[in-house]
């Protein structure tokens, strides 16, 4: 019967969930010091403009998380192991069981863990320590006000969207900060051109604001949704402006970026305002349909912008 | 319909103006002379027959000759089917689905009454492998006796289990039993399609009046999770009802909690009138204390 906790181990403060969480380990483990929007920025996580085409909540974590969060983190040098699997697949026992092992190891380790809905709350957070007798994770959903009441053994796993998802961080290498941005910018361009996503009803980068324009003159979108799709988004394309003029700054080879840090503090300017006009207030959120023609506007004016950004960063780092 | 062909023979006997009663009914097929009356109530109540009784000529008659027995018939396996869809119409509680699941009831034999309704018509698949298990819970939830069932969860090898079922309901077109499972040791709600096989029990059950049945429906948000579970015992009696949560007795003013929220659980048990102690777990025990330093800290000076 054992028992562990992390006390140092938090979410980092990203409407990102994923890389909020991700932050939290590595910082406390000390593997990550920069500020969090470089780590947005460098994962390629940043880049992530993906939309329902009725702008369902869902947009911002509908992505195939093993190849993109394995990938992402080996992106910085950080070696990481990863499981997903499905509360309804046969051997979802012998996983839940796997998982609660493997996870403990880790905090042993001194390593918090990331895993998908530690909480009620549908998105990414840790688990920062554990306790045999009472059969709990302790976790941090980072969501401001919530209890985080500990995550039962016998829950992991289980949730409205019940996705059995652990990631843990087992060891790192240098890369060269030239690298890690070039890797970073062409994963950026992949993800805006992507024809097809993993899922149909959903699109990444261009044909994202296809979905959200679509969604907005139908006015068939879900307002909780759009509320959180945009304050996550905001922060994203924040994120991606300071993280390409930081670029643009430091490499001699990038500076061409310079242009596109511009393109995109004006989009991040565009989303600020659209993330005000439809502000996320957790269950309360609604939409005055007043201010749909003006977010409508908003989101058309950006797409130009982010279209040319796209191309500087194109022409700069090739595809 | 295993009395089917003593409701036709007793229709027949009324056309032809023979005046069948009670005894020659029974006589007529070796029954008794309660299960005859049972077959009449089931031609006027289910059937819609318009028979009644002739003190003249001591047996029944039609008091409308244009009445006619339905021309098709159903096999005890569609009666069962029937009246499984007639409860989960029922259910639903909409006007469509209520005259739908009043047809059901009536042509399988079953007494039924409307609920009240909102605007939609669901449409309930029927596994056949479901339908018995239903009939065993649905007889065993309103005898309460406690049945023996083999429940598979996960893809994992069915667990046994003796379980005292409280309350069918539906889910969004799933369909559910919540009672006391005595391998938990805990409330419990089983899928019924999950439910590999079930045997029912003589041995009687009491539903606590804990047990907070409005918890259990169709409008009800569904937790996908297991609820925490604490073990608390209180420096005297209470009314455990007032706790709002599935409670257990466990011991002399013991008690087993389940609750989904430390915040609600604590508020709960810091409203009671008696004092208390969390036996366990362990971090409600430190949420409590470091509510209790919150309280306090604000109340100093």
């Amino acid at each position: 019967m054992g028992r562990k906790v992390l006390e140092n181990v938090r979410m980092g403060g990203c409407w990102t969930m994923y890389i909020g969480a991700v932050d939290g380990v590595l910082r406390a483990a000390g593997w990550w010091s920069d500020e969090t929007y470089l780590l947005m920025g460098m994962t390629g996580m940043a880049f992530h403009f993906i939309m329902h085409k009725a702008a369902c909540p869902s947009s911002v974590t509908v992505y195939p998380w093993d190849h993109d969060h394995l990938t992402m983190l080996d992106r910085i040098g950080v070696f990481s192991e990863i499981f997903c699997g499905d509360a309804t697949m046969n051997t979802f026992e012998l996983m839940q069981r796997e998982a609660i092992e493997r996870i403990k190891a880790s905090i042993d380790r001194g390593m918090g863990v990331v895993i998908w809905a530690p909480s009620p709350v549908l998105e990414f957070g840790i688990v920062n320590g554990y306790d045999d007798e009472d059969g709990v994770f302790f976790i941090d959903s980072g969501i401001p006000g919530q209890a985080n009441d500990p995550l039962l053994y016998a829950n992991l796993g289980k949730s409205e969207v019940p996705l059995l998802f652990w990631q843990i961080f087992r060891g790192r290498v240098e890369v060269s900060r030239e690298k890690v941005f070039r890797d970073s910018l062409k994963y950026g361009v992949g993800e805006w051109n992507k024809v097809f996503h993993v899922n149909p009803d959903y699109a990444s980068g261009r044909k994202a604001y296809d979905n959200l324009i679509g969604a907005l003159e139908r006015g068939d979108y879900n307002p909780f949704g759009l509320c959180y799709n945009m304050a996550v988004y905001a922060d994203a394309k924040d994120c991606l402006a300071r993280y390409l003029k930081c670029v643009a700054a430091e490499s001699p080879d990038l500076k061409g970026l310079g242009r596109a840090a511009t393109l995109y503090r004006e989009v991040a300017a565009d989303f600020k305002r659209i993330a005000e006009l439809v502000p996320f207030r957790g269950g309360q959120s609604q939409v005055d349909g007043a201010v749909v023609p003006e977010v409508t506007r908003l989101v058309k004016a950006a797409l130009p912008l982010e279209e040319e950004a796209m191309t500087v960063i194109e022409k700069v780092v090739g595809k | 319909m295993s009395n089917l062909h003593r409701i036709q023979w007793i229709d027949a006997m009324v056309r032809a103006g023979r005046y069948p009663n009670c005894r020659t009914i029974a006589e007529r097929f070796e029954i008794s002379t309660r299960q005859a009356p049972r077959d009449v109530e089931y031609l006027r109540d289910s059937m819609g027959a318009p028979i009644e009784y002739s003190a003249e000529h001591n047996g029944f008659f039609y008091t409308d000759d244009a009445f006619v027995l339905p021309s098709y018939l159903i096999s005890q396996e569609e009666k069962r089917a029937l009246s499984y869809l007639a409860y989960h119409y029922g259910q639903a509680g909409e006007p469509l689905s209520s005259r739908l699941a009043e047809f059901f009831s009536r042509v399988s034999g079953g007494a039924w009454t409307r609920p009240d309704g909102r605007p939609e018509v669901p449409l309930f698949d029927l596994d056949p492998r479901e339908v018995p298990i239903f009939e065993s819970l649905r007889r065993a939830t309103r005898e309460k006796c406690k049945v023996e069932i083999a429940y598979l969860k996960g893809g994992s090898l069915p667990t046994a289990r003796r379980f005292c079922p409280y309350k069918l309901f539906a889910k969004g077109q799933i369909h559910y039993v919540v009672g006391f499972c005595e391998l938990r040791q805990a409330i419990r709600v089983f899928r019924l399609s999950r439910i590999q096989s079930l045997r029912e029990t003589k041995e009687p059950f009491e539903i606590p009046p804990t047990f907070n049945e409005r918890a259990y429906g169709e409008a009800v948000p569904f937790s996908f999770t297991d609820p925490y579970v604490a073990v608390v015992r209180f420096s005297g009696p209470i009314d455990s009802r007032a706790l709002k949560m599935n409670a257990v007795l466990a011991g002399e003013n013991i008690y087993r909690l389940e609750f989904r929220s430390s915040q609600d659980a604590l508020s709960a048990l810091l409203s009671q009138p008696v004092g208390f102690s969390i036996l366990k777990p362990r971090w409600l025990r430190e949420r409590l204390q470091e509510r209790l330093a919150q309280i306090s800290e604000s109340n100093r000076g």
